[in-house]
């Protein structure tokens, strides 16, 4: 061999060697489809600037999509993901299966403390951040103004049930296609069900006893769904039990709902201009709750970027949640698109910004309803759960969609609400017995 | 619309799935449906329901366990993994049509043929094949839109690197916000391809299904 074919080899030989330490890290993100996400992959040309050897590959779903996908990948351990977002009700589930990464060893500018302590709870396990927030929201009562003066009523700050189903009776003008409340009546742990456990946590209900026996055939529950059956037929929407979040906001944005109770989110698109025609005649109100009851529904969500055990890229990972959910991230937000378009609910800071206030005038009360959350007790009774608008066990995605099909059942008017709280209680009760909660 | 999302990818992807699913269907499907027609035992016809039957499972029912199959063959998010699910999802109705067009096909031919001295696959190749094109394109044309549209397992065992047009539409759906203008726009895109297809071919498709039928 010559010493030039030596040579030659050799230079292969460090050549292949040195390739993979060179070889660019490819992350793939699953991320869901809303406004706020795709606007974080159009930005993301700022983190691979700033990490040149990193790729990033969207994959960008449908909530009910995603959350299967997400979920078949990280029990299988599959490894197609090295980013996934995924809701506040997951996170403390996958981080007790250890199907999560911690979120330890973040940059110190990242500045955890400055994260909304509710979301910061809701996200974090035996004092572990399991997940980094990018968007929070509660829910809050948002109606129109200038019907409520021509109704002569008046709502307030914090609004209590019988105040508001009494403004949504008043405010209703069949005549004129505007309907008093708009509330959400399709089946789904996710949809109606989101809203009619925190009308149940506001009314002093509960979903579990103590001992996880169904709470169904108690005299809150009944109060419950009297009044939401009852307010969505003298003053709801026609076809009220297949309507979701986006049918009441283009009902709201059109100008045929007087009130709206559904997440805070919906501020940002009853008041954008271009799209809703009542932009500058909405008003804001806490979640109501009944007289004599300490508890504005206790509804708390987050979009939140978590790292899967099953990843081979953590730390390209974790620089890239670092990025995302950053207050950095929020003054790029800012300055390409305005304070406006910031994500919402996540940091204090954002909302000690003069800027971002005058942006956007649903900032305190989105704030406020966040903070009035206590997802780590959600309802004033003696409960063994956590979460809010669901409940923080595995089962309650089948337990929740049950329920909620009774539920908008008895909307539609094809069962009385105390049939749909029997099938309910029944349902409910074999479905805990079968998986073991119910000795 | 591309700049958020890499549609020529996809579409690449979903021409290749749904031809090759179809063609690797054809290889499988055209020797069985010779021997179920042409050489039928006292169980072709069961066989021929437990094929159809295998439809009415729900998909979801297998999911976890195709899944940990693939995750450990490395086939997740790999055109030829979709390739060959579609392909066993779509073989039963593939087998049923060609088993009922070849049937419309007199054995007799083939018998002279074999007198003749042609082979297996002589025979197939040369005597079965050209007298049942019309019924191989259709039920090739059925089998590229039954794959083109599938939705279940593309979206399940596809990220982004085989990720066919139904994950573009996907991505364009969201329960938090109205974007119906850019959904339209992802639905059209991704129903063009096949729309044209379809219509290029829409005679082939009709010549093919009511081949053997009385005209």
């Amino acid at each position: 061999m010559t010493r030039l074919t030596r040579a030659l080899l050799g230079a292969c030989a460090v050549s292949a060697l040195a390739v993979p330490a060179m070889a660019a890290t490819t992350l793939t993100i699953a991320t869901v489809n809303n406004g706020d996400m795709i606007r974080m992959q159009k930005l993301a040309e700022d983190f691979t600037a700033k990490n040149p050897d990193v790729t990033l590959e969207w994959v960008t779903l449908e909530e009910n999509i995603l959350r299967q996908r997400v979920t078949t990948d990280i029990a299988t351990k599959g490894g197609q993901y090295d980013v996934v977002t995924i809701g506040n009700y997951e996170v403390p589930i996958w981080a007790k299966q250890g199907w999560l990464v911690p979120l330890d060893g973040l940059p110190a500018d990242y500045d955890v403390e400055d994260l909304l302590p509710a979301l910061r709870a809701a996200l974090s396990m035996d004092g572990n951040l399991y997940a980094a927030p990018f968007y929070g929201e509660s829910a809050m009562v948002m109606y129109r103004t200038d019907l409520a003066e021509k109704a002569g009523v008046t709502l307030g700050d914090a609004p209590t049930w019988a105040t508001v189903l009494d403004a949504a009776r008043k405010m209703t003008d069949k005549d004129a296609g505007i309907s008093g409340i708009c509330l959400r009546g399709k089946a789904g742990w996710g949809e109606n069900m989101a809203f009619l456990s925190a009308m149940a946590n506001s009314y002093g209900a509960a979903w579990f006893g103590p001992d996880w026996k169904p709470q169904f055939d108690g005299e809150e529950w009944k109060a419950v769904l009297n009044d939401y059956v009852s307010v969505m037929a003298d003053a709801g929407p026609q076809g009220a039990s297949s309507n979701g979040f986006n049918e009441n906001l283009a009902l709201f944005q059109q100008g045929k709902c007087a009130m709206w109770i559904d997440a805070t989110v919906a501020a940002s698109f009853v008041t954008d201009e271009k799209e809703s025609t009542v932009a500058d005649k909405v008003g804001y109100a806490q979640f109501p709750n009944k007289e004599g009851v300490d508890n504005h529904g206790n509804w708390l969500w987050s979009w939140n970027l978590a790292i899967p055990a099953s990843t081979d890229a953590p730390d390209a990972a974790r620089a890239f949640v670092a990025w995302a959910t950053s207050k950095g991230y929020t003054n790029l937000v800012a300055e390409k698109e305005g304070w406006r378009a910031a994500p919402p609910g996540t940091r204090t800071s954002l909302y000690e910004n003069a800027d971002y206030k005058a942006a956007a005038p649903f900032a305190e009360k989105t704030l406020a309803a966040i903070n009035a959350a206590t997802p780590e007790k959600p309802s004033v009774k003696d409960i063994p759960y956590t979460g809010g608008q669901f409940v923080a066990i595995p089962e309650f995605q089948a337990i929740g969609t049950a329920v909620g099909q009774q539920f908008s059942a008895a909307v539609a008017g094809q069962v009385k609400p105390d049939q749909a709280l029997t099938s309910a209680q029944q349902l409910t009760e074999r479905e805990m017995t079968r998986a073991g909660y119910i000795k | 619309m591309q700049e958020r999302s890499n549609y020529f990818r996809h579409f690449m992807n979903s021409v290749v799935i749904s031809i090759g699913s179809t063609l690797l269907g054809l290889l499988v499907a055209v020797p069985a449906a010779w021997s179920m027609a042409f050489q039928p035992t006292r169980r072709t016809k069961d066989l021929l329901m437990w094929m159809l039957s295998t439809k009415m499972m729900p998909a979801v029912g297998v999911l976890i366990p195709i899944y940990i199959l693939f995750q450990r063959a490395g086939l997740l998010d790999n055109r030829f993994g979709v390739m060959v699910v579609l392909m066993l999802m779509n073989l039963p109705i593939i087998v049923w049509m060609l088993y009922t067009y070849f049937r419309e096909i007199p054995g007799e031919i083939l018998e002279a043929a074999r007198m003749d001295g042609a082979g297996l696959w002589n025979e197939i190749r040369h005597v079965l094949t050209p007298m049942a094109v019309p019924g191989i394109a259709s039920t090739m044309l059925l089998n590229i839109i039954l794959a083109w549209n599938e939705a279940f397992w593309t979206l399940n065992l596809t990220a982004s690197k085989a990720a066919p047009l139904t994950a573009f539409i996907a991505s364009y759906s969201s329960p938090e916000g109205l974007f119906y203008a850019k959904l339209s726009a992802a639905s059209t895109m991704a129903i063009a391809p096949i729309l044209v297809m379809g219509w290029f071919s829409q005679k082939q498709l009709v010549r093919g299904l009511t081949f053997g039928a009385v005209k």
